[in-house]
C-alpha cells in the first residue's frame, strides 16, 4: 500500500523520476535514431555529386516557363535545349557559321536566297528520319513565332526543293540571316519533326512528349519546379568532323544531366559546397569571395547583360524634356552603382555604347566615348535647372527578382538625390514590375532595367518600338530597317554608328554597365564552356 | 452529432464562396500577365493577345469567375498554364510532400514537447524546467529560416549527414526520403514544439494545482497514477487545441521551409504560381488550403468531445 504524503506537485518521487527518465530516454532514442538513420544513409548523398553514376547535377535558380526552343526567351531553356535540338547551321570556336543539320549551304549572288542541302541519315529522337518537310515546317514556324525572326526575317519564306534540299528566300539581303540561323540561345531555329509542328501550330509546345530533337541528348523527365533530366541518346548520328565550338562531332559521355531548380540562393551555394550539386550557371553575386578559394570548384565569369536606366516617355514626367535626360546621364557615377549591383570590380564592365564589351570585335564605335561617365553632379544640377526641373517627385521603378538591378536602383536613387532630384524607389516582383514598365508609364519616371545580351543591336529590348521610353518614331525605325538590310557586317557597323548617334542625341536611356555572372563546376568535371553555355555533349568526369 | 457535422459542413460553403471571390478579385487586380511570362518580355502584343484568347483570359472577369466557379462545383479547378496538368493533379502531387513534412514536424514537436512540457511542470522551477523554458524561448524566437540555414551548415555542409535540399518520397525510398525530410521537419516543427511545450507545461501545472489532485493524493493515489490517470488527460484540452491549430498551419504555412529546402509542396507550388501568375493554380491552392484549415478546426471541435465528455457535441444543455 502506498504511503500517503503531503509532497508538493513539484516534489520528486522515485517512480515519477523513473517515468521522467523513461520519457526522456524514449525521446533521446527517437532523436538519436533519426540522426543515426541520417548518418547511416549519408553515403548515398542523394541528388548529386556522383561521378560513378556518370551523372552531372547542375543547379540553377528557376525552371524555364516553356521548353519550346523556338518561342521561349528564357536563357535556361537554351542551356537545357541546346543538347536536345539542333539547327541547320551553327558556330565554330571562331564564331564562323558552319553546317550542322545541313551538309552544305550556299547563298545566291545578291544574298537573298540560301540553299541548304540536308545531311543524310539524320533521325529524330522518335525514330523518324529528318527530311525537307520537317525542316521547312520547322523553319516557317520559327519565322512566325520567334521574336528575333519576326524582325530579322520579315517577308522571308522557306520552301522545299527536294527531299534533301530546302531554300530560304528573303525580302532583302542581310548579314543577320546566317547569324540568326546559327544561334542556339533563346527562341532559336531548332528543327522539329513535322508531326510536332502540325500538332502545336504556333502555340508553345506544352507536352513533354513533343520535345523531340535530333541532338545527342533526349528530354527524359520534367518534375515541375524541381528538375529537368536529359539523357544520353545512344542512336545519335554525329558529324564526322572535329569538334569546335558548337560545331563538329558531338560525343555524349554523360548518361544524364540533371538541371535542379533551387530558388533560394543560400541553398544553392551550400549545395554546391557540399557536393550535392556539381555545377551552376549562376553563382549569387555576393558569394564570389566564398567560392574563389574553394579547391573543389573551377570558376569563371561571363557576360550576363547590361543594366540600363530608361526614361519614361509620359508627358507628365520631367524627363519628357531631353535636357533633363541628358542631365542624369551627365551626373550619374557608374562605378558605385555597378559595385553595389554585383559586389566586385571583377564582375562588371563599363561600356559607352549599346552592345557589350565582349562584342567589341563586331560592335564597336567611338560615338559617345568622349563624354562617357562624367559623373559631374554640378553640371547635372545646372542642366536640370535649364531643363525646368522644379523639384517634383521622381519615381524610380525597379524589380526585386534581379538583385543586381535592384541594388543598382538603390544607389541610383541616392545619386539622383545628390543631383537635387526628389527621387523615391518603387520596387516590385517581376510580374507587377513588368506590367508597370510596359503599361503604366505615368506611374514612374525612370526604370532600372536589366537587358539581355543580344546578337545584334536591333534586338536589345530598348529598340523595340512597343517598349516604354523614347524608342519609337520614324527616324529610329528607318535606321533599324536600314541596319537589318545591311548586306555585310561592315555596312552594318557604319549604321551602328548612326544608331549610337541617335541614342546620344535622343537619350532614351543611360547605359550604366554590364554585369557578369559566375559559372562554377566541380574540378573533376571536364565541362567545356562556349558562348555563355556549357557544352554538355563533350563533358565527362575526369 | 451527425446533424452538428452536417451543419458545420454546410457553414463552410459561404466561407469558401467569400474566399473564392476575394482571391479571384485580388489576383486579377494584381499587375502581371501569364501570357507575357510564357512568351517573354519581347513578345509582340499580337502574340500575347492570341495566347490570352487561347487561355480564356480575353473574356470579361465576371465570366471568367463564373466559368471557374462552375468548374469548382464539379471538381474541376481548371488547368495550370505552366505545369501541363490539371490544378487537381498539381494539388494532389504537391500535397503529398507537404503532408509528409507536416506529419514529421508535428511528430517531432509532439514527441519532444509533450514529454518535456510535462516533466517541466512536474519538476517546476528545477533545472529541467529552466532548460525547457529556455529552449522554448529559443524555439519561439528564432525564425525557421535561420534554424534551417544553421542545420544546413551543420548537418549538410560540415557533417554531410543530410542532403542540403531536395525531396524523395519516403514511400519510394524510406531511408533517403526521411533524410530529405528530417531537417525541414525540425525547422518547421520548432516553433510548434515550443508552443506545445509551453502550453503543456502551463496546462499540467494548472491541473496539478487543482483541489481534486490534492484530494486524490491524500487518498493515497500514487504520483505516477496522479500524473498519467488524473493530470495528463485533463490537461490535454489546451494542448489538443494548439496541436490542431498548428497542424493546420504546418500544412498551410510551410512555404518558407519548402522554398529553402526545395521541397515540392503546396507552399512552393503557391509561391511559384503567384510569381508566374498561374491563376487557376493560385485559386485552387488557396481554396484547398482554406478547406483544410476549416476541416481541421471542425475535427478539433469533434475531438474535444472525445477527450472531454463535458463539451461533447449534442450532449450539452
Amino acid at each position: 500500500m502506498p504511503t500517503p504524503h503531503a509532497s508538493t506537485p513539484g516534489a520528486p518521487a522515485r517512480h515519477s523520476r523513473r517515468t521522467g527518465r523513461r520519457v526522456a530516454s524514449a525521446t533521446a532514442l527517437l532523436a538519436a535514431g533519426a540522426l543515426l538513420l541520417a548518418g547511416c544513409a549519408s553515403g548515398g548523398d542523394s541528388g548529386g555529386g556522383d561521378a560513378s553514376k556518370n551523372i552531372v547535377n547542375l543547379v540553377t535558380p528557376a525552371q524555364p516557363e516553356s521548353m519550346d526552343p523556338q518561342i521561349s526567351t528564357d536563357s535556361i531553356m537554351g542551356e537545357i535545349a541546346s543538347p536536345i535540338f539542333e539547327t541547320l547551321v551553327t558556330t565554330d570556336e571562331n564564331l564562323q557559321v558552319t553546317p550542322m543539320l545541313a551538309e552544305s549551304f550556299e547563298a545566291n549572288a545578291d544574298n537573298t536566297e540560301y540553299t541548304f542541302v540536308l545531311r543524310e541519315g539524320v533521325t529524330f529522337q522518335d525514330g523518324s528520319e529528318m527530311d525537307a518537310d520537317d525542316v521547312v515546317a520547322s523553319m516557317n514556324r520559327w519565322l512566325r513565332v520567334s521574336v528575333a525572326a519576326v524582325d530579322a526575317f520579315a517577308g522571308a519564306e522557306w520552301t522545299k526543293v527536294d527531299d534533301r534540299t530546302v531554300k530560304l528566300t528573303t525580302a532583302s539581303p542581310s548579314f543577320l540571316h546566317l547569324l540568326y540561323l546559327a544561334q542556339v540561345g533563346t527562341a532559336f531555329p531548332a528543327v522539329l519533326p513535322l508531326e510536332v509542328v502540325e500538332k502545336v501550330g504556333d502555340a508553345p509546345i506544352q507536352d513533354v512528349e513533343d520535345i523531340i530533337g535530333t541532338g545527342p541528348y533526349t528530354f527524359a523527365e520534367w518534375e515541375a519546379d524541381q528538375k529537368i533530366v536529359i539523357e544520353k541518346w545512344d542512336d545519335y548520328q554525329s558529324v564526322d568532323a572535329p569538334s569546335s565550338g558548337r560545331s563538329g562531332a558531338k560525343d555524349a559521355q554523360l548518361d544524364q544531366v540533371v538541371f535542379n531548380f533551387v530558388a533560394d540562393a543560400s541553398t544553392r551555394t551550400l549545395g554546391l559546397q557540399s557536393g550535392q550539386y556539381d555545377a551552376t550557371t549562376e553563382l549569387p553575386f555576393d558569394s564570389l569571395d566564398q567560392f574563389q578559394d574553394d579547391p573543389n570548384l573551377v570558376l569563371d565569369t561571363y557576360m550576363v547583360g547590361p543594366i540600363n536606366l530608361v526614361y519614361s516617355d509620359d508627358p507628365s514626367s520631367p524627363f519628357s524634356n531631353v535636357i533633363n535626360r541628358q542631365a542624369i546621364n551627365t551626373g550619374i557615377d557608374r562605378d558605385p552603382i555597378m559595385l553595389a549591383a554585383v559586389g566586385s570590380e571583377d564582375l562588371y564592365d563599363l561600356v559607352h555604347h549599346n552592345m557589350t564589351l565582349g562584342q567589341k570585335a563586331i560592335w564597336d564605335t567611338e560615338v559617345g566615348k568622349a563624354d562617357f561617365n562624367q559623373a559631374d553632379v554640378d553640371a547635372a544640377k545646372e542642366m536640370l535647372a535649364e531643363g525646368g526641373y522644379d523639384g517634383s517627385p521622381v519615381v524610380v521603378l525597379a524589380n526585386k527578382d534581379y538583385s543586381e538591378a535592384y541594388n543598382a536602383a538603390v544607389v541610383v536613387v541616392e545619386q539622383l538625390k545628390a543631383m537635387g532630384v526628389e527621387a523615391t524607389l518603387d520596387a516590385y516582383e517581376w510580374g507587377a514590375f513588368s506590367e508597370k514598365y510596359r503599361e503604366n508609364r505615368d506611374e514612374w519616371d525612370l526604370v532600372v532595367f536589366p537587358f539581355g545580351t543580344e546578337l545584334d543591336p536591333t534586338q536589345t529590348i530598348g529598340f523595340l518600338p512597343t517598349r516604354a521610353g523614347y524608342f519609337d518614331g520614324p527616324e529610329l525605325q528607318a535606321l533599324l530597317a536600314k541596319f537589318r538590310s545591311a548586306p555585310t557586317q561592315a555596312d552594318a557597323s557604319a549604321i551602328y554608328d548612326e544608331m549610337q548617334e541617335w541614342i546620344e542625341e535622343t537619350r532614351p536611356m543611360t547605359r550604366i554597365g554590364d554585369a557578369h555572372n559566375v559559372y562554377a563546376a566541380n574540378k573533376d568535371l571536364e565541362l567545356p564552356w562556349f558562348e555563355g553555355r556549357f557544352v554538355w555533349w563533350n563533358a565527362h568526369w575526369k | 452529432m451527425l446533424r452538428f457535422i452536417l451543419r458545420r459542413l454546410l457553414s463552410l460553403i459561404p466561407v469558401l464562396f467569400v474566399v473564392s471571390v476575394v482571391i479571384f478579385s485580388l489576383i486579377h487586380l494584381t499587375p502581371g500577365d501569364p501570357a507575357r511570362r510564357i512568351l517573354g518580355e519581347k513578345a509582340s502584343d499580337e502574340a500575347v493577345a492570341a495566347l490570352h484568347a487561347s487561355m480564356g483570359l480575353d473574356a470579361p472577369v465576371v465570366i471568367q469567375y463564373l466559368n471557374w466557379v462552375g468548374g469548382v462545383f464539379t471538381g474541376n479547378l481548371g488547368n495550370s498554364y505552366f505545369l501541363n496538368k490539371t490544378v487537381v493533379e498539381a494539388i494532389g502531387d504537391n500535397a503529398v510532400p507537404t503532408i509528409q513534412l507536416a506529419i514529421i514536424a508535428m511528430l517531432v514537436a509532439v514527441l519532444l514537447a509533450v514529454p518535456f512540457g510535462t516533466i517541466a511542470a512536474r519538476y517546476r522551477d528545477g533545472a529541467i524546467d529552466r532548460s525547457v523554458t529556455a529552449f522554448t524561448l529559443i524555439g519561439m524566437t528564432v525564425p525557421s529560416f535561420v534554424l534551417a540555414l544553421a542545420m544546413m551548415l551543420i548537418f549538410g555542409l560540415s557533417l554531410r549527414w543530410l542532403p542540403i535540399s531536395g525531396y524523395i518520397n519516403p514511400f519510394e525510398d524510406l531511408g533517403e526520403g526521411l533524410r530529405t525530410l528530417l531537417m525541414p521537419g525540425i525547422a518547421l516543427g520548432a516553433i510548434t514544439a515550443a508552443l506545445i511545450a509551453r502550453t503543456t507545461r502551463a496546462s499540467v501545472l494548472d491541473v496539478l494545482n487543482a483541489d481534486y489532485i490534492d484530494a486524490a493524493r491524500s487518498r493515497g493515489v500514487t504520483e505516477k497514477r496522479l500524473l498519467f490517470a488524473h493530470t495528463i488527460k485533463n490537461a490535454s484540452l489546451p494542448v489538443l487545441t494548439i496541436v490542431g491549430l498548428s497542424l493546420g498551419s504546418l500544412v498551410t504555412g510551410a512555404a518558407v521551409t519548402e522554398t529553402i529546402f526545395n521541397i515540392p509542396g503546396l507552399g512552393q507550388l503557391l509561391i511559384n504560381a503567384i510569381s508566374r501568375r498561374d491563376y487557376p493554380v493560385i485559386q485552387g491552392v488557396i481554396l484547398f488550403i482554406t478547406l483544410i484549415y476549416l476541416l481541421t478546426n471542425l475535427l478539433i471541435d469533434l475531438l474535444y468531445g472525445i477527450v472531454d465528455p463535458r463539451v461533447r457535441v449534442g450532449k450539452a444543455r
